[in-house]
């Protein structure tokens, strides 16, 4: 090709680029006449204009206006358009809906009233005390007695102050403010575009988070067709608007039943806050990750273990309370330290004396430490039985016998009691049963293997016994052989022994098996370790030691899940 | 969940019911004093000759003349004279002419002296009141030696109240032993009494002549008619003490009568006949169990057929001698 006639394409190319040539009215005539059934025209219209973009016209728009809800194709046309249409968000629009005044106004003073029931699902919780049995009425009772109840109270409190933010929402506009506050809402007043269709000011906030500009003249058409196109459309709508609407309609769509799930409304709230023009739109609103001045109170937080395991946002946690009152039989058995006394004289205590079993019964309070972990301590009574057999040789033995006898008198004879005695000798061999009591207090920590949907669970715990006070009674040899009784009282004669036996370990492993929601036995078999001597200055240590086997019902104090 | 809490209730009631303390006593067979069974048979003889060996009386030996009637002096109240030749021998009945006859005299000189014996006065059921009693032996050689019919001897001993219905008695021992001898009269001998206050000499006493040799004594019957009496009963306080171990000898008081009183099997007992209501009496009783001896003594006033209680402790032979010794 010459030089000259690319000169001239490029002349021509630039003069028409831009260049539009209108349609002549026969054109238009003969286009109309003939798509659809001339082949080359199809072709021809398709290829062009497949790809092209045009504005629409008012003309267009008053038409579709017009025309909706009567023309079947119409509708047809716009629900198969927009049908799966879904249409991107705004980067900004998060920011404009939070700065928006309005809506910070209209939340400001909104109040929201509470759903009928839901004060008497929350009240029974906070009321509920637990019930102690206290029967010792010394210093360190009642002292031990204060703590515990200082730290129901301050569970209580603060438990209470934990659930404020979620009931004063509807009850305190305050509560309302200071929440949203701290949540720096902030809607750009220039989204205020339905003012005027607000006819109840509780529904503003729902409105202004369901439609924009483009979509208020639908709204505005309230035509029950194009209602279901935009439920079927925007299907989270219907299960997101509920609590938003009118009170009627949130007690409806309010099946929870516990102050867990209302904070979970509260979610719902903030993310309802999330719809514009039918899009659910990301919105990390959350009010937990804001500093709380109040953190809740549980053993976890008193302990200082397990914060981090927490879940950040508002969740189910175990929260359990239990009460357990559980027995078992002992086989126990007995440690003797020679300290000064003679080998012949242990000799002969330990020949005599041989541990008969025993028992312990109690009750104690559970309470799970995060998800698998469970805190006990109770009061606890446990008694050791010995078996005291001792053989004497040329035992005297002088027993009394009355005797019916007869007497031949001249009167007549008679029959009289004589009373006399009669003395033996022989061995004898004497068996007491020896009791050492104790009333103690169990302090135990244990792991709680839990499989989900299983009635079974299987644990194990360790810990310690603290003994509050002993006694005991029996019989026992001194250093002379002779039997003598064995006694807590220091003023007695014979073998004293301790009024308080000290510290003992404890290690457990247990079988739980839930029998309803409120009520699990469980069977534990356990061995506990004396670490402390329980005979006073009688030339030997003596320490207890015992194994048994547990039995025992758990009863769940509260039945329920709570959101720590 | 209710069927479980009455189970553990049970089974925590159970197990804090702690068993009664025992003290079982096993009696060590084959002793003695573990037997307090009676037996309806005899004393056994191993019984009293534990005893008679245990309590033995002081005998006088001397020895005379076959030809001499001399007065043998005893002790200071109490002599014996035999007629000459008065010995034979008891398979013979040949007189001794010649040596000299060993005499013995054990003369019971007080109460103690009869249980020491375990010689009763008694005359099968009756009691009797002794002035004396006295066992004669006489030998030549070892050989024991009999008085010769036509012969006899006298013993001659003082007492402060010679009673003058006094007999002679001789005693015969029986094989039962339960009531071991018994006094009998008859014409082997006589008794009187004698009073020296006539010549200045103030001593007064009996005079019995025998016939034969061994025990003789000088007694009367106690008032079997005229007087109330009744069946004493006396009871052992302690079971220990049976009829296989135990002899028990009421003494009366105020009169030289020493009862041994009979075993009754039946009512577990000794008792004793014809005791006078109101008889002041002491009870003594010997036991010996085990090789243990013990003793029991009681003043008692017998005033109806209520059993006494006597309860011996156990002491030992000089002590029972000792006791004896004071039953005067």
């Amino acid at each position: 090709m010459s030089e000259a006639q690319n000169i001239l394409d490029d002349f021509i190319k630039n003069k028409l680029a831009n260049h539009i040539s209108p349609v002549s009215a026969a054109l238009w005539d003969k286009v109309n006449a003939n798509i659809g059934a001339d082949a080359a025209l199809d072709s021809f219209v398709k290829s062009t204009v497949n790809n092209h973009s045009s504005a629409i016209s008012n003309t267009v728009w008053d038409k579709i206006n017009t025309n909706i809800g009567t023309d079947a194709a119409l509708d047809h046309f716009i629900k198969t358009s927009i049908e799966d249409y879904a249409s991107p968000v705004g980067n900004d629009l998060g920011d404009r809906i939070i700065g928006d005044e309005i809506i910070r106004d209209k939340l400001n003073k909104y109040v929201s009233q509470v759903p009928e029931g839901l004060w008497g699902k929350i009240f029974p919780y906070k009321d509920r005390k637990p019930t102690f049995i206290w029967w010792l009425n010394d210093k360190r009772t009642w002292l031990s007695a204060a703590a515990i109840l200082l730290l129901i109270v301050g569970y209580t409190f603060f438990a209470t102050v934990r659930k404020n933010p979620v009931e004063s929402k509807s009850s305190a506009s305050n509560s309302n403010e200071s929440l949203l506050k701290d949540n720096k809402v902030n809607v750009p007043k220039e989204n205020n575009i339905l003012k005027a269709e607000q006819t109840n000011s509780d529904h503003t906030i729902q409105q202004n988070n369901l439609v924009d500009q483009s979509s208020q003249s639908l709204t505005q058409n309230n035509s029950s067709a194009y209602s279901n196109h935009i439920a079927s459309a925007v299907p989270y709508i219907k299960t997101q608007i509920p609590p938003f609407v009118s009170n009627d309609e949130r007690i409806v769509s309010n099946t929870r039943s516990d102050n867990t799930q209302i904070i979970s409304e509260h979610n719902y709230y903030t993310s309802s806050n999330n719809f514009i023009a039918g899009q659910l739109i990301p919105f990390n609103l959350n009010i937990n990750d804001h500093a709380n001045p109040f953190p809740p109170i549980n053993l976890r937080n008193i302990l200082g273990i397990g914060m981090s395991d927490c879940p950040s946002v508002n969740g189910n946690r175990r929260n359990d309370w239990y009460i357990e009152i559980y027995g078992s039989p002992d086989y126990t058995t007995k440690s003797i330290m020679q300290n000064n006394a003679s080998n012949a004289y242990l000799q002969k205590i330990d020949s005599s004396q041989t541990m008969y079993g025993g028992f312990t019964a109690g009750v104690r309070i559970a309470k799970n430490i995060g998800e698998d972990f469970m805190f006990k301590a109770g009061l606890q009574y446990s008694q050791a039985n010995e078996l005291f057999n001792r053989k004497t040789v040329n035992e005297i033995r002088t027993t009394t016998v009355i005797t019916a006898r007869t007497i031949v008198r001249p009167q007549g004879d008679t029959t009289i009691s004589d009373t006399s005695s009669v003395t033996q000798i022989g061995y004898s061999i004497k068996k007491a049963i020896n009791q050492y009591k104790n009333i103690e207090i169990p302090v135990t920590l244990g792991y709680e293997f839990i499989k989900k949907d299983s009635k079974w669970k299987v644990g194990l715990n360790t810990g310690v016994i603290v003994n509050i006070t002993s006694w005991a009674s029996g019989e026992t040899l001194d250093t002379a052989y002779n039997v003598v009784p064995i006694s807590s009282n220091k003023g007695s004669s014979g073998v004293v022994y301790k009024t308080k036996a000290g510290v003992s370990l404890y290690a457990s492993a247990s079988i739980i098996r839930e029998v309803n929601k409120k009520v699990e036995v469980f069977a534990e078999p356990y061995f506990r370790y004396g670490l402390s001597n329980t005979t006073t200055d009688v030339g030997y240590s003596q320490h207890f030691n015992a194994a048994g086997l547990t039995f025992g019902v758990r009863l769940k104090l509260n039945n329920k899940r709570q959101h720590l | 969940m209710r069927r479980i809490l009455i189970i553990s209730f049970i089974v925590g009631s159970l197990m804090s019911c702690s068993k009664d303390e025992s003290n079982q006593f096993f009696p060590t067979p084959g002793l003695g004093i573990n037997d307090t069974t009676w037996t309806p048979n005899t004393i056994r003889k191993s019984f009293l000759d534990s005893v008679s060996d245990a309590f033995t009386i002081s005998a006088i030996t001397t020895s005379f003349p076959c030809s001499s009637d001399k007065l043998i002096k005893l002790n200071d109240s109490a002599q014996i004279q035999f007629t000459p030749y008065a010995c034979v021998d008891p398979n013979t009945n040949i007189a001794i002419t010649n040596g000299n006859i060993d005499l013995t005299v054990a003369p019971l000189r007080n109460k103690g002296d009869y249980i020491k014996e375990m010689i009763t006065t008694t005359s099968t059921k009756y009691l009797l009141l002794s002035g004396g009693s006295f066992y004669v032996q006489v030998s030549q050689n070892n050989n024991p030696l009999a008085i010769a019919p036509t012969s006899y001897y006298t013993i001659k001993w003082q007492d402060v109240n010679p009673q003058s219905n006094m007999q002679y008695f001789g005693l015969t021992t029986l094989t039962n032993l339960d009531s071991l001898c018994t006094w009998n009269t008859g014409k082997a001998g006589t008794v009187s009494t004698w009073d020296s206050s006539n010549y200045s000499v103030n001593k007064k006493g009996y005079s019995l002549t025998a016939r034969v040799t061994g025990w003789v004594s000088a007694a009367s019957f106690l008032d079997t008619v005229t007087t109330a009496r009744t069946r004493a009963n006396i009871l052992m306080s302690s079971a220990n003490f049976t009829n296989k171990n135990t002899l028990v000898f009421m003494v009366f008081n105020n009169q030289r009568t020493v009862v041994k009183l009979i075993p009754d099997y039946v009512n577990r007992c000794f008792y004793s006949l014809n005791i006078p209501l109101g008889a002041s009496v002491t009870l003594f009783s010997i036991s010996v169990i085990d090789g243990n001896f013990y003793l029991g003594t009681k003043n008692a006033t017998v005033n109806s057929a209520n059993p006494i209680n006597l309860l011996p402790q156990q002491s030992s032979i000089p002590a029972i001698i000792a006791a004896l010794n004071n039953l005067n």
